[in-house]
């Protein structure tokens, strides 16, 4: 059964010159499994990630997730959408500072009006499954960029969401948190059968999925099956990425 | 973690955002639970300065009201545009409008109430302090702390009342238009500050003509140019901070030698991009502190007023006898007799006046008939007085007007007698005051004594002064026969007045006057710290909703390579800026309506007036000297 079903997908920057950020994308997801899409800078991964996550409107074509359609909904119901069956994970974390680091995983639960034992009985599993049940108390600008982006993955999966969207999740990480973050997504992945969606431009992090999708200039280009080996298809990405012709930083992350 | 708790948890671990405009809030609800605390209590309902206190006073809580509102709106409406991100956010995980609207209106309630408390509890507690200054301003015996349930009652529902209109309102602000500007708010870079040259001009000619009008008001034009000049200085200070000074920065940044030189050129370069991220803040900061610097002065000049009354009141009592009455004599020695039970030292000038009839004359209003009075007893009054006279002996049909008040002007004028047809030419005014205007209500003249012993009286009115230097001892002297110390001549052709006599009483002029001012001054201090502590709180919300951006622009360029005097350098730079350019512009404003304000005076005020921007310009290094400190400790804790 596919989760998440893209059709004919376009998206159109109006102004005074009119740029095709997407045109005529097609794909599904099927649930469980957990893909990567890449490609070159501008390609327009970032806007397809915001138009499944209905962040932004398409100019055509439809996004399908669990049999719905988000953007035929109203305001109301598109938050309800959101609230229940997707989970958010971005570069820059987006945590609240003034929330400690179990207040921010909750959110998704307070906001939907959840009892409190039943968000703690949640707050438990998730933290310890992520690693972070020591830092829960803490406020959320005291703790490291790979204990923050475990939070937030923590967040995006505590309500149990259909689908959960990744944007650039290691973007912001030293290698050694981009591995831990990524191992936990994969675990995630495999253990509950969460499905997930990811944008990076790392090849390291790519490597962790099933599927990679590459787009470029708003097209899809090509896309790519990990076998048993993810060394063997962390090789097959880095010379897809040389044949897209990206520019050389590209290639890797840029570590801070 | 409940909703409820999640919004309150929002504004208690911000504290530091909040707390300025919290304390502003809660100072205005304390200045306002103070007033009411006078005007709710029942022992003030005594005497006529205390009716005049509680009519002020009571303006004096609209106008905090209606300034307390907009002053919350203001805060509330930048509160919310600074926080996009965070509703950005919280929209991702779901968050629908209704509870967003209830979110803020939780927030906005939470503050709002807490304010009241914090208001009334201050006032509470400063309240008998408050009540003893204000009573003795006002003159009256120290008023008992009465906590009355119709204070209480005014100050909590007027407030709930503003708090809950603006919650209400706000959440209509809060406009989301699309997802995706909200989250991307804040992250996307600045653009380069554009600015017309026209409107700079224009800026420049707005104020500069409004500056010129003001400095040339004279008391004839002040009503007329009175709001055209104040139209012009907002509209001239707007586009000053919009247009003008961002124009002028970019002079100053093509002057390369200056604005590569050392520091400078962080300086300058986040210069234009405050100034027109700021440019409404510091309109708003500067009006306000111009309307308090204003308020503060206007009344401080009054201070003047009370220096000019000797000018007015040459005699300590004056007593005007209408014609021949048996209670005249009566009146005189009971002013007399009381005058000796104080114990004052004096001495009686008795001053004829002869009323003539006019015939025809320049002046459209004259009466029919006119008071004149010899020049020999004008210049015995003013000696009396203790005025240096050296005015000349005048001679012929020349006259001069009687001045009955120092402010008073007078255009020539000639008179016609019916008396042998006598023309009489009115040229100037004396120089001193001869009677107070509450006694003389007409014009009179003073005349040649060959002149004034030559002419035929139609009825004769005597003037009784009583000279003293302690003119202060006088006050409630003849309480029955005045009142509030003055009671106003009947005009000779206004029957309907019974009083025969008009007299004044210094002493207790001097007092009822005094405590007014006293008064007044009480109040407007009040009114003018709430706007100044406003105009502080926006500069302090300004200063924390920056400090994220700043702290990431120092640890950039200190990685370059800056010691730490030269970050204290750049910092207090601009925190100079950000505090002084509002505070300086608002008080080149207000010496300009100084300037106006002295047209209605003789004395120079300049003194009161440097004392009072002197005050405020103190007040306003020892918030910055404050501020300065924990800014920097703050920006340093997560610089290396």
């Amino acid at each position: 059964m596919s989760i998440l079903t893209v059709k004919q997908l376009a998206k159109i920057y109006e102004g005074k010159v009119a740029h095709k950020a997407l045109e005529n994308i097609n794909f599904s997801v099927e649930k469980g499994e957990f893909v990567g899409i890449m490609g070159p800078s501008g390609s327009g991964k970032t806007t397809l990630l915001n138009l499944i996550s209905t962040i932004d409107q398409p100019s055509s074509g439809e996004v399908l997730i669990n049999g719905k359609n988000p953007h035929k909904l109203n305001r109301k119901e598109t938050a309800l959408f959101r609230r229940h069956e997707l989970g958010f994970v971005f570069q820059h974390f987006n945590l609240l500072d003034t929330l400690t680091v179990e207040e921010n995983i909750v959110l998704p639960l307070t906001l939907d009006g959840v009892k409190v034992s039943e968000m703690d009985k949640r707050l438990q599993h998730v933290a310890q499954k992520l690693g972070i049940d020591s830092i829960l108390k803490k406020r959320a600008y005291e703790i490291s960029g790979g204990q923050m982006q475990r939070t937030s993955i923590a967040r995006a999966i505590i309500h149990q969401p259909s689908l959960i969207l990744a944007d650039e999740p290691t973007g912001n990480l030293d290698s050694k948190s981009a591995k831990d973050v990524m191992e936990t997504i994969s675990t995630i992945n495999k253990e509950d059968g969460a499905t997930a969606l990811m944008v990076t431009h790392d090849a390291v992090a790519a490597s962790y999925c099933h599927r990679v999708i590459f787009i470029k200039d708003g097209q899809l280009y090509n896309e790519i099956y990990r076998g048993d080996n993810r060394q063997a298809f962390f090789q097959k990405i880095i010379d897809m990425l040389a044949l897209l012709g990206g520019n050389s930083h590209d290639l890797s992350t840029v570590r801070l | 973690m409940t909703f409820r708790q999640f919004a309150f948890r929002n504004v208690i671990r911000n504290k530091r955002t909040y707390a300025a405009y919290f304390l502003s809030s809660a100072f205005s609800v304390m200045i306002f639970f103070v007033y009411a605390l006078f005007i709710f209590n029942p022992d003030i309902k005594k005497g006529v300065t205390a009716a005049a206190a509680i009519e002020l006073m009571t303006a004096a809580e609209v106008i905090m009201y209606v300034f307390s509102f907009l002053f919350v709106l203001y805060s509330v409406s930048t509160f919310l545009k600074s926080r996009k991100r965070e509703f950005g956010i919280l929209m991702m995980h779901g968050m629908t409008r209704s509870q967003l609207n209830t979110m803020v209106f939780l927030e906005n309630m939470l503050i709002g109430v807490a304010a009241i408390i914090t208001g009334i509890g201050a006032g509470i507690i400063t309240g008998k302090l408050f009540l003893m200054i204000g009573s003795r301003m006002i003159g009256i015996e120290s008023l008992p702390f009465y906590l009355s349930g119709k204070a209480l009652g005014w100050t909590v529902g007027a407030f709930l009342v503003l708090f809950l209109c603006i919650s209400i309102f706000t959440t209509f602000m809060v406009r989301v238009n699309k997802l995706i500007d909200l989250f991307h708010a804040g992250e996307k870079p600045k653009k380069e500050p554009k600015v017309s040259k026209v409107l700079s001009i224009l800026s420049a000619l707005l104020l500069i003509t409004g500056y010129y009008l003001a400095a040339t008001t004279t008391l004839q034009t002040m009503f007329m140019r009175i709001l055209p000049v104040i139209t012009m200085t907002i509209i001239g200070t707007y586009f000053f901070y919009t247009q003008l000074s961002v124009f002028l920065t970019k002079l100053l940044q093509k002057n390369r030698s200056l604005f590569w030189k050392k520091t400078n050129i962080i300086t300058f370069s986040s210069l234009a991009y405050r100034l027109k991220d700021n440019a409404r803040m510091f309109f708003m900061v500067t009006i306000v502190s111009t309307v308090a610097f204003c308020a503060v002065g206007t009344l401080a000049s009054m201070n003047v007023m009370n220096k000019e009354f000797q000018d007015n009141y040459p005699a300590a009592v004056s007593y005007i006898a209408k014609g021949e009455h048996p209670i005249h004599e009566k009146n005189i020695q009971q002013i007399e007799q009381e005058l000796k039970e104080k114990k004052v030292d004096y001495t009686v000038l008795k001053i004829p006046i002869k009323y003539v009839e006019i015939a025809d004359s320049s002046d459209e209003y004259a009466h029919a008939k006119m008071p004149v009075i010899a020049f020999s007893d004008y210049k015995m009054s003013s000696k009396m007085a203790g005025y240096s006279f050296n005015e000349e002996e005048m001679t012929g049909t020349k006259t001069l007007a009687i001045l009955t008040s120092s402010i008073e002007t007078f255009n020539s004028q000639t008179y016609t007698l019916k008396q042998e047809n006598i023309k009489l030419l009115q040229n100037k005014a004396t120089e001193h005051v001869v009677f107070p205007y509450q006694i003389l209500f007409s014009e009179g003249l003073v005349i040649s004594d060959e002149l004034y012993q030559k002419l035929s009286a139609v009825s004769m009115d005597t003037f009784t002064g009583f000279y003293t230097d302690e003119f202060e001892k006088t006050a409630g002297i003849a309480e029955h026969l005045v009142e509030n110390g003055a009671a106003f001549a009947p005009r000779d052709d206004e029957a309907i007045d019974a009083k025969e006599f008009a007299m004044t009483v210094s002493g207790t002029l001097y007092h009822v006057k005094m405590s007014m001012y006293q008064m007044s001054l009480f109040v407007a201090l009040l009114i003018g710290a709430v706007f100044f502590i406003a105009a502080g709180s926006f500069l302090y919300f300004r200063l924390y909703a920056d400090l994220e951006y700043d702290r990431r622009l120092y640890l950039t360029i200190k990685k370059v390579g800056l010691t730490d005097g030269e970050l204290n350098k750049i910092v207090t730079r601009q925190l100079v800026l950000l505090f002084f350019v509002p505070i300086v512009v608002a008080m080149i404003h207000s010496v300009f309506a100084y300037m106006a304000l002295q047209s209605l005076f003789t004395m120079s005020i300049a003194t009161e007036m440097i004392i009072v921007l002197a005050c405020f310009f103190i007040a306003q290094v020892i918030y910055f000297l404050f501020i300065r400190h924990h800014y920097l400790r703050n920006l340093k804790k997560t610089l290396i």
